[in-house]
């Protein structure tokens, strides 16, 4: 069976041979023409980072993107499931196994539903320019934690359903990935410009306030949620209450170094060091 | 139609820059490995503020101190334009900012009770480091695409230039008059080797 490929092999062969030995020159210049191309590429695929996200937003986040809307209404009969995309793709005029563009069926589901809950809401902290208002870093933490739990709230009875999905193990670091990203948005988009280790306690508080208050929307039974919205306000006057008894610690700290520099000069006044230091200048 | 992958295409498929869900080249800004650098910048400059710092709280009212104090403010407006370029590119600070609060305070502090030359000579051995490291950095980003990274390649120029000053100048000054001089810039071009390593990461 060989043998049938065998005169296809050789010509191949013969023409690469050839190629070679005539197109050498031709050859070294490609060769060069090759190490700059994937520089260049290298290059592009750094430099067109930005371009390549929108560009592949139009071609497969679209169609992504149309079977996720077509899907959420039908969230509440169907759950957050592979069933769910499938019937979101045929109500649009897709076929059914187009629900394979979300690779995990369900988890992929909740996945682009909070990528897409995080868009929206660097989307309204620009819009509504929350970082140039005049209320104070926490008060904006406040607002945009807010706005992005209500977004969760029409899904409510679905919910648990899909905080287990992104508990998973294999979903845990996209959850672990996204809850970080909502944490540094809130941050950034409340003022947050610090660059030492406040900047990770604060992003671990926006963090644990947010999973909070998802706990809590999931089981509340209130009238409008309005409960979950008070422990929200509660948790941020606590916080309150921490960045003020930190900023009177550093208070103190000053006082402390005085302190502690005055009886420094205090003893070297009794040992008659001063004096040395003051001579020997 | 080549039977294999071009060195393109095939460094192209490779994890770095391809995004782990669609095989598509990688959805991000400006990369990771410059994220790394800005970080480690950053750090670095932190730590230099550092180490004038507890320099000056020895020999504040020594001869070298006008010197100290002049290069301690080169290093603040270091500092000041990586803030900038970090804010900019929303870029994640290094977990060990505590730790080279104190640690670069001590060398500094440490070196200026062993004299003013010992002073001069971890001055010498810091801006050495950062010197070779800035310049490596600058040949990477080069390679990569020198239009992209134009204010990150002039910001770190600038230091680098001001750097080097600071390790002449440290030379002038008879750094290598301190005792035990070999030593301590040995030890010290280590430790800042592994400082950088750090920093990149974490």
């Amino acid at each position: 069976m060989l043998a049938r490929y065998l005169p296809l092999l050789q010509c191949y062969g013969n023409i690469m041979g050839r190629t070679t030995i005539i197109a050498r020159p031709l050859l070294a210049s490609n060769f060069s023409t090759n190490r700059t191309t994937s520089q260049d590429a290298n290059a592009s695929a750094q430099s067109e980072g930005r371009r390549e996200e929108q560009d592949s937003s139009s071609k497969e986040d679209d169609v992504k993107f149309k079977i996720f809307n077509a899907a959420l209404p039908l969230v509440h009969q169907l759950g957050w499931t592979k069933e769910c995309l499938e019937a979101g793709a045929e109500s649009i005029g897709l076929s059914k196994s187009s629900h394979g563009i979300f690779e995990h069926g369900g988890t992929s589901f909740v996945h682009f539903f909070h990528r897409n809950c995080n868009k929206e809401l660097r989307k309204i902290a620009k819009d509504e320019q929350i970082e140039s208002a005049k209320s104070d870093e926490l008060t904006k933490v406040h607002q945009l934690l807010e706005q992005r739990l209500q977004m969760i709230l029409p899904y409510l009875p679905q919910w648990p359903q899909a905080m287990a999905l992104m508990a998973r193990p294999h979903s845990s670091l996209d959850s672990y990935k996204l809850l970080y990203e909502l944490a540094d948005d809130i941050c950034f988009f409340a003022g947050d410009r610090s660059l030492n280790a406040t900047w990770y306690t604060k992003r671990a508080a926006v963090a644990g306030l947010y999973i909070t208050g998802e706990l809590s929307l999931v089981q509340d039974k209130s009238a409008n949620c309005d409960e979950s919205w008070r422990m929200l306000a509660r948790r941020i006057d606590d916080l309150r209450k921490v960045e003020e008894f930190g900023g009177s610690c550093s208070r103190q700290q000053e006082i402390l170094k005085d302190i502690a520099q005055s009886s420094l000069t205090l003893i070297r006044n009794l040992t008659g060091m001063q004096s040395y230091q003051r001579n020997s200048r | 139609m080549s039977l294999r992958l071009s060195p393109a295409l095939r460094h192209l498929r490779a994890s770095k820059f391809t995004c782990n869900n669609c095989l598509r080249k990688k959805h991000t800004k400006i990369s990771d490995e410059v994220h790394g650098m800005l970080r480690v910048d950053h750090a670095g400059e932190f730590g230099a503020n550092r180490i004038y710092a507890g320099q000056m709280a020895v020999l504040g009212r020594s001869k070298s101190a006008a010197l100290i104090q002049h290069m301690w403010d080169q290093e603040k407006e270091h500092k000041k334009i990586f803030d900038d370029l970090m804010v900019k590119h929303r870029v994640r600070p290094t977990a060990l900012m505590p730790f080279w609060h104190i640690a670069g305070f001590l060398l500094g502090a440490g070196s200026a009770v062993l004299g003013e030359k010992s002073a001069m000579a971890c001055t010498v051995a810091v801006e050495a480091s950062i010197v070779e490291h800035y310049n490596d950095q600058l040949r990477k980003l080069a390679n990569e695409n020198p239009e992209k990274h134009a204010e990150i390649m002039a910001a770190i120029k600038k230091c680098r230039d001001e750097e080097q000053e600071h390790h002449d100048t440290g030379m002038d000054k008879g750094a290598e008059q301190a005792p035990l001089y070999k030593a301590m810039t040995a030890a010290i071009k280590v430790g800042c080797k592994a400082a950088i390593a750090l920093s990149t990461k974490v």
